[in-house]
């Protein structure tokens, strides 16, 4: 019965192994892995990374970014602005086309966007273009939008994807987030939920036919089954790989690794709002007691860099030699003397212990903080991790119940968009609860002004004043986006983190032969 | 008989809804606001606002309980991360679940329970000693290890199987290539434990006196093992298998995670993630109702193996 068993299985693995190649894709077909499921493709909802993604194939906005994270022309063919900073007028492309072949015009960029501006349909994305005060279908071709007030980062809200109006009035908000329709290079052709998208190249695509004829995008949580997918050949490219598996695909001559710095920013905050993290000398104390230069390359490997502001090293103003300079340096016996002063002072009651609190989704972060921990420790604080499930860390962020916590922050190109809403007092980020007048007023003029120059000094003097004197936010490691590919893989460039860059202004992704 | 089954399910309506209290109620007590958790770092108060009107967060607890009920039974619940309706997300994922769990369920079987009847014929032998090695192994291995090994074995070096993924339904090619090697890796667990229990009952079921009668009456070894002790020995096994197949249903998401399963574990998990209460709503209640349905079957199959047991 066993043996009969055995001939049985056995003949039938090798059955299934003649009946197909399992792996090979065509040249024309492109998998790629992304580390989680895609839940909507309402380029109006796409507040979650993943779907905002995968809609960035499929929808094009009025403006794109171009090279290094530059806003190129799109659907709009050029613009102009008025000398006041408050009219934008933007001439479209005439005989664009969405997938459905209808022509895309002005009022259907109008609809767009008054669609994201109306609370009651409450997009996560209204905040960056609440600004406006006025849409204007001028013709066809033309469309204007008013501002109340000047602000300054207002053309990267130029990039949300424009969607039909015909098409989206015709079957709501939801079917439209199932069924997308858009004038991206890209069209959806099957979506099996939780598994796999399959995306088939638009044939009328207006800048250029995608050389790519069909993207099939998976979702592979775990970093190393896309290892395994990566080396099997089951799919071209990924981009959720850990620091132990990326070694491997690096001197791999099989495999092509890319890599672009500024994804993301990881830093250790306090709360202004609480005893003992609102007395500088703590704070102070807390990073002179740990080597963080020396464990952060151990931790991070290559998907982090070294960081000394909370800006992506892409992103102006160019001062971070000065914001390095003046961050608190590693001098365990100055901590130590430190804490005992506290302490002696009351500063630090004598049964505190130091709670860091830190999200365990975030491995590379809660390795952190443990070697933090140990150091602390050593230097005379009492301290524990106190690694939790983030949703729940983030409401007792919100409630400021936490004192010393680690985040990771990802925004769009502009610096408005990473440290108004940290540092500004009503800023809807602002987890430390910090508070400054001199502050507050730098970061609203630097909105409100459009010459770049004058903006980046404004900018420079936020950071020195939040990062070196004040020690709200102490900047860790800007997260590296590394992409792993097959070597045939040509012209995928990593870059920015809120797109995959098959086809952009300057790239059209295509597999050699 | 039919009496029993239609008591047993009228049953089910009394426990479903403590399942659906209880579930409601931890679903209150956890932290997070699912509006702020699935706005992120996109986060404004007027935002946060605008999805607990739209959701109806705001309401008190036995109104919001009511209509989530109410909205899931005529299947009108809409899941707040997913664009979707509960009840169409859950079907779509349950159809990979069961598919998982039933072919494992039946791998499991053909493999453990020979293992188990000839480890407990051919009693200290190599081939039980041997076997029983490597079950202790299978139940001490994480299912998930098995897995990553698996694919590493059958699809990087050998380049059988995909790695991972759904390939469509079970009668497709691509589908059954898929299913294949996550389900061979959520069964090792349960071919461990069933095996080292089917086993343990057939020892305990050839010591007894039947089987010495039975043998002194001439009756063929191979009828006696097969029909006399394997047949009383069922029972354990068979509970053991139901207890089994439940959990694999809801516990598979390690498996699921690694083998980029579609199923419903996951689903749940994720929903968990993003407060995504109708969906956790939805979703458990759905994984529940399967458990207590393994578990009516199990009890309905004592019947036809064991004719002592009746149901009255």
């Amino acid at each position: 019965m066993r043996n009969k068993f055995i001939i049985f299985a056995l003949s039938l693995l090798l059955l299934l192994s003649f009946l197909s190649p399992i792996q090979a894709q065509d040249n024309d077909t492109f998998v790629m892995g992304i580390e989680d499921e895609v839940s909507n493709l309402d380029p109006g909802e796409t507040t979650i990374s993943v779907n905002e993604r995968v809609a960035s194939l499929i929808f094009d906005g009025l403006v794109q970014y171009g090279k290094a994270n530059k806003i190129v022309p799109g659907i709009a063919k050029d613009w102009t602005i008025s000398d006041d900073g408050l009219e934008y007028t933007f001439n479209l492309r005439k005989g664009v086309k969405f997938h459905n072949g209808t022509e895309l015009t002005a009022e259907d960029v109008a609809y767009t966007y008054r669609r994201i501006l109306n609370p009651d349909y409450g997009s996560g994305l209204r905040a960056k273009i609440k600004a406006i005060d006025t849409i204007e279908v001028v013709d066809n071709y033309t469309v204007k939008f008013t501002l109340k007030e000047s602000y300054a980062p207002f053309m990267l809200g130029m990039t949300f994807g424009i969607i039909p109006k015909a098409y989206a009035e015709e079957v709501g908000d939801e079917e439209l987030g199932r069924n997308p329709i858009g004038a991206g290079p890209f069209k959806l052709e099957e979506w099996d939920a939780g598994n796999q998208i399959v995306l088939t190249a638009f044939k009328d695509y207006w800048r250029e036919e995608p050389k790519l004829q069909k993207v099939i995008i998976r979702s592979i949580p775990e970093s190393a089954t896309q290892a395994m997918e990566l080396r099997s050949g089951g799919i071209d490219f990924g981009v959720n790989l850990d620091v132990g598996q990326l070694d491997s695909f690096v001197d791999n001559p099989d495999f092509t690794v890319k890599s672009a710095a500024g994804a993301g920013i990881n830093f250790l905050g306090f709360n202004f709002d609480m005893s003992p993290t609102n007395n500088r000398k703590f704070r102070e104390a807390i990073l002179q007691a740990v080597p963080f230069d020396q464990m952060l390359p151990q931790i991070f490997g290559i998907l982090g860099e070294r960081a000394y502001s909370m800006l992506p090293p892409t992103l102006w103003p160019e001062d971070r030699e000065f914001l390095k300079e003046n961050a608190v340096k590693f001098d365990p016996e100055a901590a130590a003397q430190k804490f005992a002063d506290l302490k002696e002072s009351g500063v630090i009651p004598a049964d505190y212990t130091a709670q860091i609190y830190v999200s365990n989704s975030r491995p590379n972060q809660v390795k952190t903080a443990e070697a933090m921990v140990t150091a602390l420790n050593q230097a005379g604080l009492s301290a524990e991790v106190n690694a939790m499930e983030f949703g729940t860390m983030w409401d007792m962020l919100g409630r400021g119940e936490i004192g010393i916590f680690f985040l990771r922050f990802v925004s769009d190109p502009d610096p408005d968009y990473w440290l108004y809403r940290f540092f500004k007092s009503d800023g809807s980020l602002n987890r430390a609860f910090y508070e400054n007048d001199q502050v507050d007023q730098w970061l609203d003029e630097a909105r409100s002004i459009s010459d770049e120059g004058a903006r980046a000094e404004l900018y420079n003097k936020v950071l020195a004043k939040v990062l070196n004197e004040d020690i709200v936010f102490y900047p860790l490691v800007h997260s590296t986006q590394i992409y792993v590919m097959q070597n045939n893989v040509e012209d995928l460039e990593p870059g920015n983190s809120l797109i995959i860059p098959l086809v952009t202004p300057t790239a059209n992704v295509y597999k050699e032969d | 008989m039919f009496a029993y089954i239609i008591k047993r399910l009228l049953w089910l309506i009394p426990v479903m809804i403590g399942v659906s209290l209880i579930l409601f109620g931890i679903m209150q007590l956890v932290p997070g606001n699912p509006a702020a958790i699935m706005l992120g770092t996109n986060v404004t108060p007027e935002a946060v606002q605008a999805l607990n009107e739209k959701f109806g967060f705001n309401k008190p607890f036995h109104i919001r309980y009511f209509l989530m009920l109410k909205n899931f039974l005529t299947g009108e619940l809409d899941s707040i991360y997913y664009n979707d309706q509960v009840l169409s997300i859950v079907e779509r994922r349950l159809t990979a679940t069961v598919e998982l769990g039933l072919v494992s369920l039946i791998i499991a079987i053909l493999i453990a329970i020979p293992t188990g009847v000839i480890a407990a014929v051919k009693k200290n032998s190599v081939f039980d000693l041997l076997s029983m090695f490597v079950a202790t192994i299978g139940i001490s291995v994480p299912a998930f290890f098995t897995g990553i090994i698996f694919i590493y074995l059958f699809s990087v070096y050998f380049q059988i199987f995909p790695s991972s993924g759904y390939g469509g339904p079970i009668w497709t090619l691509s589908g059954l290539q898929h299913l294949i090697l996550p389900a061979f890796a959520l069964s090792t667990v349960m071919i461990a434990s069933t095996s080292r229990l089917t086993r343990s009952a057939m020892l305990d079921v050839m010591k007894e006196d039947y089987l010495v009668t039975a043998r002194s009456k001439g009756v063929a070894e191979k009828m006696i093992i097969l029909k006399h002790a394997f047949r009383n020995a069922l029972i354990p096994i068979i509970t053991n298998v139901g207890n089994q197949l439940a959990m694999m249903f809801g516990g598979a998401i390690l498996i699921e995670s690694v083998f980029a399963w579609p199923g419903v574990g996951r689903l749940a998990v994720k929903a968990v993630e993003y407060r995504d209460q109708p969906l956790v709503f939805g979703s458990i209640l759905i994984l529940s109702l399967l458990y207590v349905v393994v578990n009516l079957i199990v009890d309905l199959v004592y019947v036809l193996i064991n004719p002592r047991i009746s149901y009255k």
